[in-house]
């Protein structure tokens, strides 16, 4: 289990919670008023590499750090597969690649020779996908990418 | 006019998402109303309609009408001008509540049915485990 993000979670009083959702779905951050804020996730995720369930586990806790306000009901979910991602998901997810793979860790690799993305998704212990989204967030310069993608 | 069934249809709709997005359990919402938990439960299945006056109660509790809680208007607004809630629970966020409530880009609309049912369920279980 990726304890630093359960640590985490854990700080921020979010509950986790296991369920057997039916697939898709695998995970949801739901918070509303009297309640405290909750991480549902996916009885499914126990059998995914550590890596995917890394990334799905940060997603969730990015949506307790970057929506609006927790007077608010939310119910906001991941689900395999998915195509579009709504702006709430968008800034999750970019919470989730900054945590994941922080700037200079993540220059780092690149000068030491991280060449693809399978290598950093593995050095991270992150999907491919996470590596692909974190590469076109705007705090990396266009030479910190090239190496990676013209490689 | 709408028939019974319809109106019953639409009250369990709107019940149901209502009182989760309040944070409230079945039994919580019936022992407000004073009426018990099976019965809240009756209405949210459609098999039962409340009385008027139960139902006038509903409406000041979310703060909706009682038009909107039958589903005859789309909107959430009242009519009536008096915006004193009997039951505010006072931490003012009562309106924006039902408005999430009930967006028209409902991010769970995009789920598979069975994965919404399944998404529901963990919200009851949720509000059963953590409701005081």
């Amino acid at each position: 289990m990726p304890s630093t993000l359960l640590a985490l979670a854990k700080d921020e009083g979010i509950k986790l919670e296991w369920w057997s959702f039916t697939p898709p779905l695998e995970a949801v951050y739901w918070s509303t008023p009297n309640l405290p804020p909750i991480i549902g996730l996916s009885y499914l995720l126990k059998q995914s590499s550590r890596a995917y369930f890394r990334c799905i586990l940060a997603e969730e806790i990015g949506h307790h750090f970057t929506t609006s306000c927790n007077a608010l009901p939310q119910t906001l979910f991941h689900y395999r597969n998915r195509v579009k991602v709504s702006s709430a998901e968008f800034k999750a997810l970019k919470w989730a690649a900054l945590y994941l793979l922080p700037l200079d860790n993540l220059l780092h690799s690149l000068k030491h020779g991280a060449s693809k993305k399978r290598e950093l998704a593995k050095e991270f212990n992150v999907t491919e996908k996470i590596v692909d989204f974190r590469l076109n967030l705007l705090d990396l310069k266009i030479q910190d990418k090239k190496q990676i993608i013209y490689s | 006019m709408e028939d019974k069934q319809f109106l019953a249809k639409s009250l369990a709709k709107k019940l149901q998402a209502l009182r989760k997005n309040k944070g409230f359990t079945q039994k919580k919402l019936g022992s407000i109303l004073n009426v018990t938990d099976a019965a809240v439960g009756m209405w949210e299945q459609a098999r039962r309609l409340p009385d008027p006056e139960t139902l006038a109660h509903l409406a000041d509790i979310f703060d909706v009408s009682v038009d909107f809680l039958l589903g005859r208007i789309a909107f959430k607004e009242r009519y009536h001008p008096d915006e004193t809630s009997a039951l505010d629970t006072g931490d003012g966020d009562d309106n924006q509540e039902i408005l999430a409530a009930h967006r028209s880009d409902d991010p769970t609309q995009e789920l598979p049915e069975e994965a919404r049912r399944s998404l529901e369920e963990f919200k009851d279980y949720i509000l059963k485990k953590y409701s005081k």
